[in-house]
């Protein structure tokens, strides 16, 4: 299962950079693009998490988490 | 997960617990040293060998499907953005974000129920650590996911689940 969950990281990961980059090329607003590409990245991030427990893939979770968080926040004050 | 699993095999031939069953109550030795008496009856009924293969392959469960959500709902997330794509409104992005979100809350929810399911099995501290850890970044971002959920909701439009 873990090969499973590991290929399925990797699928999503491909998958987020694709997207935001996509994202960027058409609405040239990379805010939202970011949000996107992030959020798949930290589904990414998770389905390694169950794959493999240690703390390198811990640690870049948690980074995905902060970024992911600082994005929001960015986006909540264009939008208010 | 192979790893845990093969700690969780070693663990009932090891050397973590000792278990001497003679006499009319049988007195089992902990990890840490502790000794603690345990009637023969309980042993017979639920040996600990047994309990721990029994959380292992329900925590492999559980978070099996709590990834199968979480990929899922990527996929049907890049296959709402390549429809949205061609009109080029990012307010349809929201509502492709709003839609991950939702997935990834739910897998969150079987990933964290897994969490807890695992820490009757963690056999050390640095397991235990890392355990804490994972939790902790689960919850965190499933707060988030659900406050940024209702807020999206309210932008966009969408009625509640």
């Amino acid at each position: 299962m873990t090969a499973v969950l590991l290929g399925a990281a990797a699928l999503t990961s491909a998958a987020a950079v694709v997207t935001g980059l996509l994202g960027v090329v058409t609405t040239r607003r990379l805010g939202d693009a970011t949000a996107l590409l992030v959020d798949l990245l930290i589904a990414a991030a998770l389905l390694r998490l169950t794959a493999q427990q240690d703390w390198p893939t811990i640690g870049v979770t948690g980074v995905l988490l902060a970024v992911r968080y600082a994005v929001g926040r960015r986006l909540a004050a264009q939008t208010s | 997960m192979v790893s845990r699993a093969a700690s969780a095999a070693t663990s009932t031939t090891g050397p973590r617990a000792a278990t001497s069953t003679t006499g009319p109550r049988a007195a089992t030795t902990t990890a840490r040293g502790y000794r603690r008496e345990v009637s023969p009856a309980a042993i017979d009924l639920l040996p600990e060998e047994h309990l721990r293969t029994a959380v292992d392959t329900l925590v492999r469960l559980v978070e099996a499907a709590g990834a199968a959500v979480i990929f899922i709902g990527a996929v049907i997330a890049v296959v709402q953005f390549l429809r949205v794509l061609p009109h080029r409104n990012p307010r349809e992005f929201t509502r492709v974000r709003l839609t991950l979100g939702r997935f990834l809350a739910l897998g969150l929810e079987f990933q964290l129920a897994s969490d807890v399911l695992r820490t009757a099995i963690a056999p050390s501290f640095e397991e235990l650590g890392q355990l804490a850890a994972v939790a902790a970044i689960r919850t965190a971002l499933n707060f988030f996911l659900a406050r940024e959920i209702r807020e999206e909701q309210e932008e966009v439009g969408a009625p509640p689940p």
